[in-house]
């Protein structure tokens, strides 16, 4: 079992913003960077990519967020959509300010299951965060014990595609087979044109022995389990990771259930297997 | 635990030993009755009490309480735990059942929550076994009883000139064994002299084990029939004793502000409804499946035990008259 940093698990840790960028064209996807106040907290922070924490601001209140950065990163990098209150206080931060911090919380990416592998990356929109931290961990860790790294990502456009900087690099990395697409023709725009699910039935994937790990808005990913399940790929090699309105993060105030499961808790990450047995409240 | 026969003074006179204990029992105002605090000597000689209108929960899990102040976040942020002792003596059998389905939550998981753990480790809980039932209690139905020491410390039985106690806390037994006639070790309630409990005949509701109730979780048509009497005002919740979900939110006071947890209910639509406009429980229909199969399927999965303790506080309280016994009976018939 994992457990969250601090010993009340409702306390959260104070947090120095580092950095702020916009991540999209339309400037409703921010990223911060945050680092511990406390020395030593960075050290005893250990997470894995899929995990999550609480972000609050005093007097606005707390939301939760996918961790972006991978474990290697000193500063903690979270990309925030602005939607409600605490988000639009959240875009208001800048370099310097206090936030709070609880964490780290729920369940992550079973890398290990993965080890002589392929893995088949399909991402959509602003939920590429805690997919984009994986993919970061994997490149620098591990990329040695699996075999076929295949990413497809996908945007309504190219202003939309989160961490631009980082996408150019992995266009270079030979581990890598990077598939980009938007939804239609851009003007400069190189990479490809299509939907998520559409792209990810033309790519030419090895599918014998593969997970996939799938992180997108509902209709993507309703749309794509069948490509990966025609190709062959069981339920239970199927990885998403769900979002839900969360508020304590550790099972106790009741409101992200699945039936017996708890998504802040036993997830968020649940592979389609598990997901079948239970009611479709996501 | 350890069976005791005192006399009613005498374990008055027992009691008087908590002195350092703040004493909550229920008291009547007007047409409620609410745990209050009180003084030993205002305890009632014949200790019978009036069932509490609203749960035991109160006092474990408060309507509202602060988790903390906070100016701007430090590392020096305390925590603001509820450590006053309270002796509360009063409560009913299932009171201190839900204190067992509320332990369950905030104590197990693997997650403890200090806030609870603090009220219910200072808290001796003193029930008494019901001398009879009320209309709409149905803790006999559930398979429980009007007579069990469930998650009390101890419970008193009503043996005309005495009371006995069986009390499953070491200290408390400790404490009343000067004072007491006899006392024995014993196992269970069975073993022991409980005066005059009641008993009557009794239907068991038709409860199905927690794995059968799962395939009901995709028949909507069941829902939606249990939905349409539903208005979704959530006093079920509120007053149900085992009710625990919560919304954390934060309060501005001036240059300070705190942050606050008060109760919630899965009946109602802001519970789960996302920044985005998606809600995963849309309708009565998922939130009734939600509250029903939380109680009846999802705790007994989760933790051994029913998430209903037959208290019928829901029975009096719904608008629509609806009636949880009736919805158990429905659920178990249904057929699609």
């Amino acid at each position: 079992m994992w457990q969250p940093l601090q010993d009340n698990p409702y306390l959260p840790i104070p947090m120095r913003v580092e950095e702020v960028k916009f991540e999209s064209e339309d400037r409703s996807l921010k990223s911060l960077w945050l680092s511990f106040l406390t020395e030593g907290k960075r050290e005893e922070f250990r997470f894995r990519p899929g995990q999550f924490i609480e972000l609050s601001i005093p007097g606005k209140g707390e939301s939760p967020f996918g961790i972006a950065s991978s474990p290697e990163e000193k500063l903690i990098q979270i990309t925030v959509n602005k939607a409600g209150s605490v988000t639009k206080a959240i875009h208001e931060l800048d370099k310097g300010d206090i936030v709070g911090l609880r964490g780290p919380l729920g369940n992550w990416y079973p890398e290990e299951e993965f080890v002589g592998a392929n893995l088949f990356i399909i991402s959509g929109g602003f939920a590429f965060t805690t997919l984009a931290s994986f993919t970061k961990h994997l490149l620098r860790e591990w990329s040695d014990r699996v075999k076929n790294i295949d990413l497809v990502y996908g945007a309504r456009t190219p202003g939309m595609l989160l961490y631009k900087d980082l996408l150019e690099e992995w266009k270079n990395n030979p581990r890598l087979n990077l598939y980009l697409t938007v939804d239609r023709e851009f003007p400069g725009w190189t990479g490809l044109v299509g939907f998520v699910p559409d792209i990810v039935a033309k790519v030419k994937v090895d599918f014998e022995n593969t997970y996939a790990l799938i992180c997108g808005p509902p209709i993507m990913i309703r749309l794509t389990i069948p490509k990966l399940l025609e190709q062959g790929i069981p339920k239970n090699k199927i990885y998403t990771s769900l979002e839900r309105r969360m508020k304590c993060g550790i099972g106790k105030c009741g409101r992200c259930n699945i039936g017996p499961k708890y998504v802040c808790k036993d997830g968020p990450v649940f592979n389609f297997a598990e997901l079948e047995n239970l009611p479709s409240e996501y | 635990m350890l069976y005791l026969k005192l006399t009613r003074k005498n374990f008055l006179a027992a009691l008087g030993s908590f002195s350092d204990y703040q004493v909550y029992a229920p008291k009547r105002t007007e047409d409620k009755v609410h745990l209050k605090e009180i003084t030993i000597l205002e305890l009632p000689e014949n200790l019978q009490f009036e069932r509490c209108t609203h749960s035991a929960k109160e006092l474990f899990l408060p309507p509202e309480e602060t988790l903390f102040y906070f100016k701007r976040f430090s590392s020096a942020q305390k925590p603001l735990l509820d450590e006053t002792k309270r002796l509360i003596i009063g409560l009913r059998p299932c009171d201190a059942r839900a204190l067992q389905v509320l332990d369950s939550n905030f104590l197990q998981g693997g997650f403890d929550d200090p806030y609870y753990r603090s009220r219910r480790e200072n808290s001796l809980v003193l029930t008494i076994a019901c001398r009879e039932f009320e209309k709409t209690c149905f803790c006999d139905a559930l398979g429980l009883g009007p007579d069990l020491l469930n998650g009390a410390d101890a419970i008193i039985y009503d043996l005309g000139d005495q009371v006995g106690v069986l009390a499953g806390n070491t200290v408390l037994a400790q404490r009343l064994q000067a004072f007491a006639l006899e006392t024995k070790e014993v196992e269970n309630e069975t073993q022991v002299d409980r005066g005059a409990v009641p008993s009557r005949e009794v239907e068991l509701l038709p409860v199905k084990s927690p794995e059968e109730y799962f395939p009901l979780i995709f028949q909507d048509k069941l829902w939606e029939e249990i939905e349409s009497a539903c208005l979704g005002c959530g006093a079920c919740s509120y007053l149900c004793p085992t009710c625990y979900c919560f919304d954390i939110t934060d309060v501005n006071l001036g240059p300070v502000g705190k942050r606050i947890r008060t109760y919630d209910s899965c009946m109602f639509n802001m519970y789960t409804l996302e920044a985005s406009g998606h809600n995963p429980r849309p309708t009565l229909k998922e939130r009734w499946r939600q509250r029903f199969m939380h109680k009846f399927s999802y705790i007994p999965y989760l933790h051994g035990l029913l998430g209903c303790t037959g208290c019928g506080r829901c029975l009096e309280a719904c608008p629509s008259r609806i009636d949880i016994r009736e919805v158990v009976k429905y659920v178990a018939t249904f057929t699609g």
